[in-house]
């Protein structure tokens, strides 16, 4: 009788039973978003603790499969094998949350005369097929690609979805998260870069067509929701299992009416 | 081009400050921008350099543990036998070290297993996928044999100390040299991406061995992988089949008749079937508040030929064949509570001669010319085994399990190396375990 009094305690110990602080680790796209629900809800909430780091949307997914966070923030789907390692260390498929949209934008130094352009031509500058600035109705003069690590959701979504899956050009300098891309674009009149939407401050949206006889677009509120413009994605929230408790209660205030007027404020655009 | 921006804005601040004071002259300004171009030049060199480093990745785990069984000198498959005189031991059970290097479309890797005992090669294997569809894959080397789901669920992941009985026996080192084709369509490819397929051609010797006859041995699985993520519920499995053969260099056979083996003779040069089918099913479940659960469960059958005395797969240079008809299952539950600790249930059946029973292992009254009476070899073995998993951290885990190892009984009058047969052997085996993995 004492071993199985032990062995029940030993297994109550073990479950989240007790409310400790919720880690969220993750995208660098949504860190600043993710910022602003913590402070926000522990302000509502004065007995929850809420600790967000960056570190990319790979980082992020690592924690969760190793079990060293809670919420997982993520610019781009879980793949297959991630959700396989997941799987088998937890015997778990994980949970998906869509917490918000985000156009991917395409950006320019202020000073870039280039308006507008093609996925296909954004393709090629970035994979090194074109490099002058004059073959996309610039001035003579050479594009200077700036990028992300690839440990970043960003990187793997822009790769996979504008580049095809093509390797980025060797020129193109990875830049550790979107601000620094910003900040570098807007110091560079050659410049060219990607991030989300929300950070564009300094520099300019190009406008994206899906091919040259479609309609140029720049993310905006109503482009993203419609779906116009053309490089639009969710923001992901993943866990390991169905959220219980204090992490439920959180994600139910990300997804209410105030979680997501905290995603305008921040720049981007509501899940629904 | 982090240092270039610093230069740049250094120059801009020079620039600034002097405005002030003294323009800044444009030969100054020349000399920067080639400095600058220089090292952005230097850094361009840097990153190529270490982009193709990071494609380099080394990783691997040790196993080092505790085991305690019933009798010294007690033979085992949770790590072989015991010392004669003890009935505990310390063991590094493995020591893997394992380098990948890929690239978009190709891997190369080698994994060794450095233990106390000495230094083998687990993987030495080249895969090249090709870059249209991404589904399929062709491996060439020494890797693990593609047949059902326990080979190849890595030893650092599996929760269980040990492969069940019926892997261990017929599948030693797991691994094999040859060559596979994969295919794993991609989410792109509709309802074809929860089927998998992966066969291939192997030398049937294991990983170390060399070829010694003209046969090769197909081998092949057939999976499929059903992800229902509104339930949080998957559904894996598959059917892998063993085909081959076996080139007898003696002259002698035995095959089971009805009480005893029957020895044949003309068999020199002679081909035996090695045929082994398998199904295999996982169900995972995430229980909401407790974590999540997996049940697991594999049925092998078939006919191995072996040698007397020992029920695995043949690779003696002159020993007669054995023919043999081969069963094997289990079943594994495992429960995830919280993300520390995890509970462990695993039923395993082994029998390596479905034809012989208990009671026939004797010696036969009167034996026929080339007769040979059923060995201790023959009986089947059952283990319960049970247990427990802390995740310290990240890296570290320690593992408790206990093996209740029950044998089929040897009739009451098994003489020789059958008679400690005629009871259950005390052969069950305790072992704490602390892996490391990286």
């Amino acid at each position: 009788m004492k071993l199985k009094s032990i062995i029940a305690l030993a297994l109550v110990g073990a479950l989240p039973l007790t409310a400790g602080p919720i880690t969220v680790k993750g995208s660098d796209t949504m860190v600043i978003l993710a910022q602003r629900w913590a402070e926000a809800y522990m302000s509502a909430h004065p007995d929850a603790t809420i600790q967000v780091t960056g570190g990319g949307s790979g980082t992020g997914i690592s924690a969760l499969i190793n079990g060293t966070t809670d919420i997982c923030n993520s610019s781009r789907p879980m793949k297959a094998p991630e959700r396989e390692k997941l799987k088998q260390r937890f015997s778990s498929l994980g949970v998906e949350i869509k917490s918000a949209k985000d156009g991917l934008a395409v950006y320019a130094n202020e000073a870039n005369p280039v308006q507008e352009l093609t996925l296909d031509q954004v393709k090629d500058i970035y994979t090194g097929k074109i490099t002058n600035w004059k073959d996309v109705g610039g001035s003579d003069t050479k594009i200077v690609l700036y990028s992300r690590e690839n440990n970043s959701g960003t990187y793997v979504y822009f790769r996979d979805f504008v580049l095809k899956g093509k390797d980025f050009s060797a020129s193109a300098q990875n830049l550790p998260g979107t601000a620094a891309v910003v900040n570098a674009v807007s110091k560079d009149p050659n410049g060219i870069g990607y991030g989300g939407s929300a950070y564009a401050k300094g520099v300019r949206f190009i406008k994206i067509k899906k091919d040259a006889g479609s309609e140029a677009k720049e993310p905006n509120a109503e482009t993203v929701k419609d779906g116009s413009y053309p490089i639009t994605r969710y923001l992901f929230m993943y866990l390991r299992s169905r959220p219980t408790g204090a992490l439920k209660s959180y994600i139910d205030w990300i997804l209410s009416p105030e979680g997501q007027e905290i995603v305008t404020k921040v720049g981007y655009f509501p899940v629904k | 081009m982090k240092i270039a921006f610093v230069l740049a804005a250094a120059i801009a601040a020079v620039h600034a400050q002097d405005s002030t004071q003294s323009p800044v002259s444009p030969e100054q300004v020349t000399n920067l921008k080639g400095q600058v171009d220089g090292l952005n030049e230097s850094f361009l060199e840097t990153k190529n350099t270490v982009d193709k480093l990071a494609k380099i990745k080394v990783s691997g785990y040790i196993q080092a543990q505790w085991q305690h069984t019933d009798t010294n000198g007690a033979a085992s498959v949770a790590g072989g036998a015991f010392p004669v005189n003890s009935d505990q031991r310390f063991l590094v059970r493995r020591g893997r070290l394992k380098t990948t290097y890929e690239t978009p479309t190709s891997k190369y890797v080698l994994q060794f297993d450095v233990i106390p005992t000495g230094l083998s090669i687990k993987d030495a294997y080249v895969t090249m996928m090709e870059p249209w569809l991404k589904m399929a894959s062709f491996t060439m080397g020494v890797f693990d044999r593609p047949f059902g789901f326990e080979i190849s669920y890595s030893s650092s992941s599996r929760e269980s100390p040990e492969r069940s009985r019926v892997y261990q026996t017929l599948f030693p080192g797991e691994r094999d040299m040859g060559a596979k084709l994969e295919l794993t369509p991609g989410a792109d490819l509709g309802m074809l991406q929860y089927f998998n397929l992966k066969g291939g051609v192997f030398t049937g010797m294991g990983p170390t061995a060399n070829e010694i006859d003209a046969e090769q041995d197909i081998i092949g699985r057939a999976g499929f992988q059903i992800p229902l993520y509104d339930l949080n519920l998957a559904l894996d499995g598959g059917f892998s089949m063993y085909s081959g053969k076996v080139l007898a260099v003696n002259d002698t056979a035995f095959s089971i008749g009805d009480t005893s083996f029957l020895r044949t003779i003309g068999n020199l040069r002679k081909l035996f079937d090695r045929n082994v089918m398998g199904i295999d099913a996982q169900l995972y479940y995430d229980i909401p508040v407790i974590g999540g659960m997996s049940l697991r469960g594999e049925y092998l059958w078939g006919e191995i030929p072996g040698v007397a005395g020992a029920s695995g797969p043949y690779a003696a240079a002159t020993a007669p064949i054995f023919d043999r008809k081969v069963m094997g299952w289990y079943g594994m539950w495992v429960q995830n509570f919280g993300t520390k600790l995890q509970g462990i249930l695993k039923y395993d059946v082994y029998d390596p001669n479905t034809d012989v029973k208990g009671a026939n292992v004797r010696p036969i009254a009167g034996p026929l010319a080339g007769e040979t009476s059923p060995g201790a070899a023959e009986l089947k073995y059952t283990t319960l085994g049970y247990g427990a998993t802390f995740y310290w951290d990240e890296n570290i885990r320690f593992t408790l399990y206990y093996d209740q190892v029950m044998n089929e009984k040897a009739n009451a009058v098994a003489a020789g190396g059958s008679a400690a047969f005629r009871s259950d052997r005390k052969d069950n085996v305790l072992t704490f375990r602390m892996q490391a993995k990286f």
